[in-house]
């Protein structure tokens, strides 16, 4: 489920938060550049633990990051990592938004996005992303019609989960390509259609499988990635435009490309996927917000039910009540948990990459991503602290 | 003719030996030998151990400060530490030099006069040391031994430092702090061994203390608190639980040269869910007497078998002399989690009395001492059970004083209740090994008990609308007793009566030591303030409104003399 696919869906993207903080964007008096050099760096939002995209481990440090070091080194600026939860596409549009980085990488440069993100603007693309078809070592066809019945991996909540299920597909619904791959290692499935980035990392890392990713897929399902930026900072994207072009013409970005094994997704019928390039008129509303699609990819990502909350629970005391308190019952000498700014998401991501300079452990190591969502529901639902006092 | 120069010096240094100067140098340390450790007792002046004696009495032979003129007490100096962490330090001085122990960032030797700081030594821990402990970045305090400064580390290492100049001498890795081996006391040091004892009951260690060579650093001995297969007392611990059996012995020990033997208070066995571990569980929850030179056991009282509501026995062991049942006896008293103060005869472990200092709802206990529980208040793995006192103990670590001279010691307390039930859990390295969950309804309140030992009886309670849960005392010979609450309020206690004579708001809440000593011919009183450690992070409803509301975290040194 970890994609940014999900902001293109069918679906309509809930923009609730980004509404609320939406603000006409002024002039730039001192250009982005400007301020970026006089700070001496630019700040990268990137998934601390999502390979092939980022790794805050820095072993390999992900496409992305690689791309964003070139592109920082050639703007002569240092960089700064921001790890956060990405794997929900509207994540990108709300840390560049609220100023917690200046680039984000792997946005579709894509009109329907561009629309929906409207503060937003994407470069030129660093590689052409997408869906691609992933094959299991003994799938029989390469034609995705042929497993039209016998059932067609996806991603849940993606684009091709709608557009297989409006083209009469049987689909296979899973949780991220991983996933995909455990169904097909197991026989379960013999063919996907899943993000072609994640499918060439696998196919390039676990050769013995043997799974084959093609690079022909129809045209919707590919788009140009390139870095997602504010709108207002259009100086920066002229030179990351710039630098894009040198490091394709230098052979740079496609030696990148192959040590990731990333797949150059070609449409069937030959002709180059449609770019939007063109800034888009800023409307004065924005999108409305769409709740109940909020709320069922909300709980998608983060399940409430009743053993998740229990386990929560008990992980919490484990894990966390040595410092947040009983039931997130702060005494006053660290944050009150239940007080904390942030979704679901913001939360889930302090909790893996921590606050190391500030007592916060990092449990990226010591829990697993479905254990840190389980706490999060758990904190989540806690009564408030205005309700600490009151007489049982 | 001498020269002003050859005068001014020669002024200078009959100042410094009659022990007026105006400036002390971190030069002149005064080496801490084995002589001035076992006199501590009777030497007024100085500060020297963590209990101020081997017997870890924290009572100041000092008289200046008196019942009289306390009302005339005054800051001396403040000194901002430079830290919100919690402080829980009990700060030492050697002739004019204090050595305070900032929450695992840095020992500052300071100059108590002036409070101008003569060295720094910054410690380095690694930033993710605080996820293996239970309460944050506490420690205890440094200890003394000849031209060094002793410190043991969150992340379970022993420095040696110069005590001249703040440099490092050296270090020694002592344990894994990420299987949740932890130091947070201030070494005991006996005739050159410097023992410590590891925390982290809450993370399912087992329960190690270690004799090193302070020169060296090397391992003299070794005792564990939790037998292992083979070992007398294994049978106690069914479900194969000895493993990650707790039984942290987490306090700085006290000795008694004549027995040459150590005392220790053992921690709660792990994990809490007590299904998980049948038997007594031995020899967590009791106190232990060690041969200072061997660390064999000599005896041992269990206070509390099975222990289900995590009622360490870690508290201070302190040794005195007294009538005890009308009769000259050389004792060991300890007040107890579980609301009792506990009288031991000192050679062979017997107890002799108790008696209940903090409210307490249990059960009782018999002539034998043993806990006799009702069988309501015992919580199990879904079975609630309300309790007093609850798992911050009647008494926490924090320490009582005693005054040899009215045979009274002075217990800082806890009177808070809780609801705790047990389950299932498994162990799981990083995060914690408890297997238990509580509530705690109603803010905590405490006080100070008095217990007259000889007598076997409360003198008067000083009561208090938050716990004394981490606030040592000191006792002095004027009458007076010194303690500092959460809300930062530093007090001083008659002795006789519990009546407030005098008190001063420090910056932030005070879970540290107070100490006495003297320098330049005058008393001092000092302590540490900064709120922090456990009680915050694990008392929820617990902790008092107005506390939360209104207390800030921040290091502070305040020195009191009077004018
Ligand atoms: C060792 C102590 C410790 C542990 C254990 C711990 N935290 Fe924290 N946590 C902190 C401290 C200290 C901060 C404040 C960091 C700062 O100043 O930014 C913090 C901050 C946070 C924040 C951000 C609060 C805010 O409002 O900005 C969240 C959320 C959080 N912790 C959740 C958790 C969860 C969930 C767990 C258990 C998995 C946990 N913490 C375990 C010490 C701890």
């Amino acid at each position: 489920m970890r994609n940014l696919f999900n902001i293109v869906s069918a679906i309509a993207v809930s923009l609730i938060a980004l509404a609320a903080e939406s603000h006409a964007a002024a002039p730039n008096a001192v250009s982005t550049l400007e301020k970026l050099r006089a700070y001496g760096k630019i700040t990268l939002c990137a998934d601390r633990d999502l390979l092939p995209h980022s790794s805050s481990k820095m072993d390999p440090p992900g496409f992305d990051v690689e791309v964003a070091q070139e592109v920082a080194k050639r703007l002569e600026l240092g960089i700064d990592y921001k790890w956060v939860a990405a794997f929900k596409g509207y994540r990108a549009i709300r840390n560049l938004y609220s100023n917690d980085c200046d680039i984000f990488m792997g946005l579709p440069n894509d009109e329907e996005f561009l629309e929906e993100a409207r503060r937003l603007d994407v470069t030129d693309a660093y590689y052409t992303g997408g869906f691609a078809v992933l094959l299991s070592k003994d799938a029989p066809s390469f034609d995705l019609e042929d497993y039209k019945t016998k059932g067609v991996a996806v991603d849940i909540m993606t684009v091709p989960d709608f557009r297989l299920h409006e083209r009469g597909f049987e689909r296979k619904l899973y949780y991220g390509v991983e996933k995909v791959i455990e169904a097909m290692k197991a026989g379960e499935v013999q063919a996907g259609l899943v993000p072609a980035l994640e499918a060439g990392w696998a196919a390039h890392t676990k050769t013995d499988l043997g799974l084959r990713v093609l690079d022909r897929t129809e045209k919707q399902y590919i788009y140009p990635m390139g870095f997602g930026l504010r709108k207002s900072e259009q100086d920066l994207k002229a030179a990351i435009n710039d630098v894009l072009r040198n490091l394709e013409e230098s052979g740079r970005l496609s030696e990148l490309r192959r040590k990731y094994g990333v797949v150059e997704l070609l449409p069937e019928d030959g002709t180059p996927p449609k770019v939007a390039n063109q800034p888009v008129e800023t409307k004065v509303a924005e999108a409305k917000p769409d709740t109940d699609s909020e709320k069922t990819a909300l709980e998608a990502d983060f399940p409430s039910d009743a053993k998740s909350l229990d386990e929560g629970r008990k992980l919490y005391k484990q894990a966390c009540y040595k410092c947040h308190g009983p039931k997130g019952v702060s005494g006053g000498t660290r944050p009150d948990v239940r007080k904390f700014k942030g979704d679901h998401y913001d939360m889930f991501a302090v909790v893996q990459a921590g606050r190391l300079d500030y007592g916060m452990p990092a449990f990226a190591e010591y829990l697993t991503e479905d254990e840190i969502k389980q706490i999060v529901v758990y904190i989540k639902q806690l009564p408030p602290p205005e309700d600490d006092y009151k007489k049982h | 003719m001498k020269s002003r120069w050859a005068l001014l010096a020669s002024a200078g240094t009959a100042a410094l030996a009659a022990g007026f100067a105006g400036q002390v140098l971190a030069a002149d340390w005064t080496p801490v030998t084995d002589e001035r450790l076992l006199s501590a007792e009777k030497n007024a002046d100085d500060w020297l151990i963590y209990g101020r004696s081997y017997s870890a009495l924290r009572h100041s032979p000092l008289d200046q400060i008196n019942k009289s003129n306390v009302k005339n007490l005054k800051v001396k100096f403040q000194q901002a530490l430079g830290t919100i962490e919690g402080q829980e330090v009990t700060p030492v001085v050697n002739n004019g030099i204090m050595i305070v122990a900032v929450s695992h960032e840095r020992i500052d030797a300071i100059d108590v006069t002036t409070g101008k700081r003569l060295w720094r030594h910054d410690i380095k821990i690694p930033n993710d040391a605080t996820q293996f402990t239970c309460c944050g970045k506490v420690t205890r305090g440094a200890s003394l031994y000849g031209d060094k400064v002793y410190f043991a580390t969150l992340d379970s290492r022993l420095l040696a430092i110069d005590a001249k100049d703040g440099k490092l001498a050296w270090e020694k890795t002592l344990a894994d702090y990420k299987a949740g081996y932890t130091l947070t006391m201030a070494p005991t040091i006996v005739k050159g061994k410097v023992m410590v004892g590891f925390s982290g009951g809450e993370f399912g260690i087992v329960g190690q203390i270690l004799a090193l060579d302070s020169e060296t650093g090397n391992e003299v001995w070794k005792h564990r608190t939790i037998p292992q297969p083979g070992e007398p007392g294994y049978d106690t611990w069914g479900k194969d639980s000895a493993k990650y059996g707790g039984g942290a012995a987490w306090l700085t020990a006290s000795y008694d040269p004549e027995t040459n033997l150590t005392f220790w208070g053992t921690g709660n066995p792990a994990p809490w869910n007590s299904d998980m571990r049948p038997g007594d569980n031995l020899y967590s929850n009791s106190i232990i007497a060690l041969d200072a030179d061997t660390g064999k056991q000599k005896w041992y009282f269990q206070h509390v078998p099975n222990d289900a509501w995590d009622w360490d026995s870690m508290n201070e062991a302190l040794l005195i002399n007294a009538k005890i049942g009308g009769k000259d006896t050389k004792a060991v008293i300890q007040a107890h989690k579980n609301g009792f103060l506990y009288t031991f005869d000192r050679a062979s472990g017997k107890c002799l009395q108790t008696v209940a200092f903090a409210p307490y709802d249990w059960g009782n206990l018999d002539e034998n001492c043993n806990m006799v529980v009702k069988p309501d208040k015992r919580p199990g793995v879904g079975k609630k059970a309300y309790f007093c006192p609850s798992y911050f103990g009647g008494k926490g670590w924090a320490h009582m004083a005693y005054n040899p001279d009215n045979s009274t010691v002075f217990i800082p307390m806890t009177d808070m209740c809780v609801t705790l039930h047990h389950e299932e859990t498994t162990y799981k390295k990083g995060t914690m090994y408890l297997g238990a969950g509580g509530e705690i309804k109603e803010p905590g309140k405490g006080g100070v008990t008095a217990v007259d030992v000889s007598a076997n009886k409360v003198k008067w309670t000083w009561k208090h609308n938050s716990p004394l849960q981490s606030s040592s005392a000191v006792s002095t010979a004027g009458g007076l007793v010194f303690i500092g609450t959460f809300e930062g309020e530093m007090l001083a206690l008659d002795q006789d009566t519990g009546e407030k004579l005098w008190s001063h708001m420090n910056p932030s809440g005070i879970n540290a030591g107070t100490i006495s000593f003297s320098a330049g011919g005058k008393q001092h009183i000092a302590v540490v303030s900064g709120y922090g450690g456990a009680f915050p992070l694990w008392a929820g409803t617990g902790v008092p409104p107005h506390i939360k509301d209104n207390v800030n975290p921040g290091a502070t040194l305040t020195v009191y003399a009077l004018d």
